[in-house]
């Protein structure tokens, strides 16, 4: 199964990603290889942790503060002013903060790979609020991850982490 | 022709109402955002068609529809969710399902699914 993780995190996942995103916005997203984003509890970042069928933990999604506005707001054809303010104040604003764990619920499914079972969103939140050390852990010393900047037309980019 | 869209997220019902405005559907939307309360619309005023997510807190998708068919309601139902492994289109189907579109979907895929089963 790690085998499988490795290939789908570093080499299909980019790919994937571009394709699913933009199709959910309906607008060009450019995806490229980037830095991973840290997974620190004293930055702005925000955090998605998926589950499997067993329950446990099975990934970590961990985005900067510029993702998270321009995706959320790129969602629902917010204007792009609206995520300027909160990347600015560097605090995402509620409506901003419902969109993003929607985009995180439909990222559930890159996360599928064959015989994994499901893969289910448990929680986004701000990586200060994340209540499970478990998915810091995974997020701090995870051997499988993949680092992206995601460019939304019209929005702006924002950067991107997965570990498994 | 009436469809109800039930969602947790108040984005995905709006991309849907979208969606199925861009994919030239000139229909009535409602939208319910939990199962429950989609639940109480559908027994006091029926719809034609109703899209439905499938992860959703207190009942899922699949609970709505089964309770609607235990209930005799025999609306047109179809799920519109981000998981769709070959278990869940077949419980679906199981559990009188049309079809299950996958998130993020375009105007395109909703208007060769529910063009049979709304018309133009």
């Amino acid at each position: 199964m790690e085998g499988k993780y490795q290939a789908m995190i570093t080499e299909i996942l980019p790919k994937k990603l571009a394709s699913l995103l933009r199709d959910l916005f309906g607008r060009v997203v450019k995806v490229d290889a980037a830095d991973l984003v840290a997974a620190s509890t004293n930055t702005t970042n925000w955090m998605a942790v998926y589950t499997g069928s067993d329950g446990k933990l099975a990934a970590v999604c961990i985005c900067d503060l510029q993702f998270a506005a321009n995706a959320a707001a790129a969602l629902c054809l917010i204007p792009p002013a609206t995520a300027k303010e909160s990347i600015s104040s560097g605090k995402l604003e509620p409506s901003l903060a419902e969109n993003l764990r929607e985009i995180m619920n439909v990222c559930s499914q890159l996360l599928v790979v064959p015989d994994s079972g499901r893969i289910t969103l448990q929680s986004v939140t701000s990586i200060a609020q994340c209540a499970s050390e478990e998915a810091k852990k995974m997020a701090s010393s995870s051997s499988q991850k993949s680092g992206m900047k995601v460019s939304i037309e019209g929005y702006g980019e924002g950067k991107l982490s997965f570990f498994t | 022709m009436q469809i109800l869209v039930v969602d947790d997220s108040k984005a995905m019902r709006m991309i849907v109402r979208r969606t199925l405005r861009l994919a030239g559907f000139h229909v009535e939307v409602k939208e319910a955002s939990s199962a429950g309360e989609a639940l109480q619309n559908i027994q006091s005023a029926p719809v034609d068609l109703v899209l439905c997510d499938w992860n959703m807190p207190e009942m899922n998708g699949l609970e709505l529809l089964q309770k609607l068919r235990q209930a005799g309601q025999s609306v047109k139902f179809g799920f519109v969710t981000s998981e769709s492994s070959e278990d869940m289109r077949n419980a679906a189907k199981e559990a009188g399902a049309l079809f299950l579109i996958t998130k993020p979907f375009t105007a395109d895929g909703f208007r060769s699914v529910l063009q049979p089963i709304i018309g133009s």
